[in-house]
Order: C-alpha cells, then sequence, then structure tokens
C-alpha cells in the first residue's frame, strides 16, 4: 500500500510531533491487535457453543421429523395436513434485551416468554391425532427454548464478528496508511533538514571563503 | 337374519373379495417409486378413482383421496345390495366417517379456512361428501353455523343440543368427543336390531373396535399426562371392557399395569380379547405407538376369528370381516406410499404394515 506524505512544514518542531504521533500510533495497533486476539477467542468459545446446541436441535428436530412422518404413513398425508393446520399455533414471545459481554460490547440476549398455559391441555385430538404427531409436536414445543438460546448466540457471533471487522480495519489503517504516511512525512522532513543543513554548510564554507579571500585583498592593499 | 337375507348381499362380498390385492404383492410395492405404484394400482380395482383423481400428477394426498373414493364406491355396492338390517347397520359404521368429515369442517372453520382449503381435506365418504360440504361451507361462517345447517340430519339435533347447554367456543375436543360417542351408540343401536347370531358377531367384530379405542385413549392419558376430564370425555360406550375396568386402569401407576389390569379384566372373556392383551403385556416395555399397533389389528384379527367360527353359516361376519379386510389394505397402501413419498427404510415400512401375526 502506497501512502502519501502529509502536508506539513518541514521544520523540526514538525518532525518532532510527527514521531511522537508514530510512536503513539504503533501502541493504538498493539492495543487494538491484542482487543482482537480477545475478540477472536470470544468468537470461536461462541461458535463451539452454537456448534453443540445445533448439533442437539438437529438431532432433536431429525427425530420429530421422523414421527411426523411415521405419523403421515399411519394416518394419512390429508389427516395429518388437516391436523397441523388446525392444531392452536404455541403462544409465545422473544424479548430482547441487551448483556454485557467482552471489552463491554454490548450484544441482544434473547429471551423466551410463555404464556401461563394448561399443561394437561391437549393441542391436538385426543381420539383422532395419532401418538406420532403427538410425539412430534411435544418435541418442537420443547425446542423453542434452544432455538432462542440458538439465536442468542448467533447475535452475539454476529456482533462480535462486526467489532472484529471494525477492529481489523481500524489495525489496518494504522499499520498501512497511518504509519507508513508517518514514516514518509517524518522521512522528508529529514531529508529537507538534511538538504538545508548541507546547503547551511556550503553557505558557511563559501562565506568563510569569501571573508578570507576580502582579508587577503585588504592586506595587500594595506 | 334369515339365510335369505343375503341371497344379495353375500354374492356382492364374494365378488368384491376377489378385488383384494394380493398381500404378497402389497408388500412387494416397498422400494418402488410413486410411479411404480400409480402404474400397480391402474391395474387393479382402484383403476378408475385412480386415473380420474390423480390424472398427470402423482402425489400422496390425491392418491389417497382415490383410495377413498374407491371404499366408497364399494360401500355403496354393499348398501344397495343389504337388506334393511344390514343395511340399517353398515350406515350407522359410515357414519364415522360422516364425524370425521364433520370434525375436519368444525376444526377447519375455528381455524378460520376458507372452504376451498377445507373442501380439499373431506374424505369422500359418507353422506358429508365434497358436494354436501361444500353447500354447508357456503354458507356458514362458524360452527354455529354449521350445526344449524345439520338441523334437520343426523347429527344437527344432538350436536345443537350440545352446544347450547354446555359446549365452550374456544375448545373443540368435547364437540368431537359428543360426536364420536354418538356414532359408536348408533353402531350399538343397530347391532340390537340385528338376530342372535349376527348381533353376538357384530358386538364382536365392531365392540373390539370400540374396546381398542378406549385402551388407545387410556394408554395416550398416561403417556401424554392430559386432563382427566378430557380423558372421561373421550371414553366411548363400553363393550367387553366395563367402565368400572377402565377406571381401574386408570387408575394404576404406570402403562404396564394398566395394561395388566384390562389383561386380567379380559381373563375369562372372547379368546381373541386375551390374544391382544396378553401381547399388550409382553411388550409393554415398548413405545405407544407399538402399542396403538397392536391394538389397530385387534378387528381384523376379531373378524378372521368369527369368519373361522362361523363358516357354516351366513353371516354378518363375511361382511364386516371384508369391509376391515378392504380398508386394511387401504391403510396399508397408504402407508407405503406416504413412506416412499418421504423417501422411509424399506424395514421401517414392514413395521408400519398392518400384516397376519403369522406373515
Amino acid at each position: 500500500m502506497s501512502a502519501d506524505r502529509l502536508e506539513v512544514h518541514p521544520t523540526r518542531r514538525e518532525l518532532l510531533v510527527l514521531k511522537r504521533r508514530k510512536t503513539l500510533a504503533d501502541g493504538i495497533a498493539d492495543i487494538l491487535q491484542k482487543d482482537l486476539e480477545a475478540l477472536i477467542i470470544s468468537v470461536v468459545d461462541h461458535r463451539e457453543k452454537a456448534s453443540i446446541l445445533r448439533k442437539e436441535l438437529y438431532d432433536v428436530l431429525t427425530r420429530s421429523y421422523n414421527q411426523f412422518i411415521e405419523a403421515e404413513m399411519v394416518s394419512g398425508s390429508l389427516k395429518v395436513k388437516e391436523l397441523a393446520l388446525t392444531t392452536t399455533s404455541l403462544d409465545f414471545n422473544v424479548e430482547i434485551t441487551k448483556a454485557t459481554g467482552i471489552l463491554g460490547i454490548q450484544f441482544p440476549s434473547l429471551k423466551l416468554l410463555k404464556k401461563e398455559e394448561n399443561e394437561f391441555k391437549n393441542r391436538l385430538s385426543l381420539s383422532d391425532a395419532p401418538i406420532q404427531l403427538e410425539r412430534a409436536a411435544s418435541r418442537i414445543k420443547a425446542v423453542i427454548n434452544a432455538v432462542i438460546e440458538l439465536a442468542s448466540i448467533t447475535a452475539a457471533i454476529r456482533e462480535l464478528l462486526e467489532v472484529v471487522s471494525l477492529k481489523r480495519r481500524q489495525i489496518n489503517r494504522i499499520r498501512f496508511k497511518i504509519v507508513p504516511q508517518l514514516d514518509k512525512t517524518i522521512e522528508y522532513i529529514e531529508y529537507i533538514l538534511e538538504e538545508i543543513e548541507q546547503q547551511d554548510a556550503i553557505r558557511v564554507r563559501v562565506l568563510q571563503r569569501k571573508r578570507k579571500e576580502r582579508a587577503e585583498k585588504s592586506y595587500e592593499t594595506d | 337374519m334369515k339365510p335369505t337375507k343375503y341371497n344379495t348381499i353375500m354374492p356382492r362380498i364374494a365378488l368384491e373379495s376377489l378385488k383384494l390385492i394380493d398381500l404378497n404383492e402389497i408388500v412387494r410395492l416397498i422400494g418402488n417409486n410413486l410411479d411404480d405404484i400409480f402404474n400397480f394400482l391402474a391395474n387393479t380395482t382402484y383403476r378408475e378413482e385412480i386415473i380420474s383423481t390423480c390424472g398427470d400428477l402423482i402425489e400422496p394426498g390425491l392418491l389417497e383421496e382415490a383410495l377413498f373414493q374407491n371404499y366408497a364406491k364399494m360401500y355403496k355396492k354393499l348398501l344397495n345390495n343389504s337388506s334393511k338390517y344390514i343395511k340399517n347397520l353398515l350406515k350407522s359404521v359410515l357414519h364415522k366417517f360422516d364425524a370425521l368429515n364433520l370434525k375436519t369442517m368444525f376444526r377447519m372453520v375455528q381455524a378460520g379456512m376458507n372452504a376451498e382449503d377445507i373442501l380439499q381435506h373431506i374424505i369422500p365418504l359418507g353422506m358429508y361428501d365434497r358436494k354436501k360440504c361444500q353447500v354447508i361451507l357456503t354458507e356458514a361462517r362458524s360452527i354455529n353455523d354449521i350445526v344449524d345447517s345439520l338441523q334437520k340430519q343426523d347429527f344437527g339435533f344432538f350436536l345443537k343440543e350440545f352446544i347450547q347447554s354446555q359446549w365452550l367456543l374456544s375448545d373443540l375436543s368435547p364437540l368431537e368427543a359428543v360426536l364420536n360417542k354418538e356414532v359408536f351408540k348408533g353402531i350399538l343401536k343397530e347391532i340390537k336390531n340385528l338376530n342372535r347370531q349376527d348381533k353376538k358377531i357384530a358386538t364382536n367384530i365392531l365392540g373390539i373396535e370400540i374396546d381398542a379405542l378406549n385402551v388407545k385413549t387410556t394408554l395416550k392419558y398416561k403417556e401424554l399426562i392430559t386432563n382427566y376430564k378430557t380423558l372421561k370425555e373421550n371414553l366411548m360406550p363400553v363393550v367387553e371392557i366395563d367402565e368400572e375396568v377402565l377406571e381401574s386402569a386408570i387408575r394404576e401407576p404406570n402403562i404396564k399395569s394398566t395394561l395388566q389390569c384390562f389383561l386380567s379384566s379380559v381373563e375369562k372373556k372372547h379368546p381373541v380379547y386375551q390374544a391382544i392383551f396378553t401381547k399388550l403385556v409382553e411388550e409393554s416395555d415398548s413405545p405407544i405407538s407399538r402399542l396403538e399397533f397392536i391394538l389397530e389389528k385387534a378387528p381384523l384379527a376379531m373378524s378372521f376369528f368369527e369368519l373361522k367360527k362361523n363358516m357354516r353359516y351366513y353371516n354378518i361376519g363375511y361382511i364386516l370381516a371384508f369391509l376391515n379386510i378392504k380398508w386394511v389394505e387401504i391403510k396399508n397402501l397408504i402407508c407405503i406410499i406416504n413412506a416412499i413419498a418421504r423417501n422411509v427404510d424399506a424395514n421401517q415400512i414392514h413395521d408400519l404394515l398392518i400384516l397376519p401375526e403369522n406373515y
């Protein structure tokens, strides 16, 4: 990445300021790098948790789906479809709150809000619904908590990844834009200052020579 | 019933029995695809209904409907060839499907579905066929409207009375239970009109179905830990297993003891009951679905038993046994069709087919 130099006066004071800024930028980049590492560890932890939860969820859903298919085989697809379409839907809501996580990042935390319901009340007809369908439905009901938890973890991972991406952009900006820009400007100022020094030295030498010549001339005339 | 009364119905049963699909051929359908099943059924007695219902589209729902249509056609033929009391009994048995269609309408109207969608789930069996349901549904916006439109028909009167007296609009369960009870009461009432021998055979074959239903409901109650009131509502009129036995079975702490209670109550009763409950007790550790499956076979086992026992005489057993066998054939076909549509393993399909014990 090529960096443009900053528009500054090539003075010694400016050089000192730029050098201080460079040291500061390197320090910030190191801190950001440590944050990034902590965030990546947290993402990996969350991902592992999500992976375990997702596997459990898929197992339950697969078992539930197999029961559903068995219900179709026993009672016919028309009956199962009819029962599925007419059963009372589960009454629940999801509350979204904020939870503070690593580096003070605010994660969305999802909480299942269930309405008080009669545990003994059947959602499906006791006489018409095959037991397989009842089992499938009750498994799905039990799995909602895990779905909400998985959604919560997924939301946290998304949030973490956004912060990781932001931190990475910040680090890259410092390392590959700001620092090279400062380096180039420092180099430029140092070069200019060196040039000025060399010109001054030449000028001094010329002046000294002229002074010497003038002194010799006045000596001869005297 | 006099033997002469069987003059027309028995040849019809014999004719229809010849059209049943060989069990081996049904089992061989496992592992085929839906196209193969369609082609197979198109060369059987289901041909007409399969071709007219499915057309170019072969899907489980349409195949199921075609099978039901065939059952309805066969049932209609039997009704036309039956004499008074047999006809009345067959009509009362057909009310099971009327109740199913009414319950479908109630549930779907309550769920706010439109008439077109509801009609797709109506089984083309019984007096509430699609045409009749369409007429009811075009004017009905609520369950009360449906019941009002039934007033002059079989279930209208008592449903209206039930709704006015005790029904809470939010819960369909009591309404469905009272409808089921009425159907089985009707069947038991019609059985009483038969002569001694027929009455005994019909009570055994249709009675075991009702008893099996009560046992299934009790087992479900035990498994799902549902409401006791709902359980009581859903228990049908008793036949061999009386209310006292049901009460004590319900009070048992687990499924095994419940089944043992049932077994001890039928020890001195019909051998088929004994065989069924012995098997249930032996397999009491199995899932409820397996126990339900054993109970599902009970009417068929009783039909075969009564056929063997009363082979020398014309009796209602032939008709009821044939109806049970035909129904099992349709259930087996439905099982295979849905399993194939969902790519189910062949062994699992085989386990869910209703086959004779020694098959």
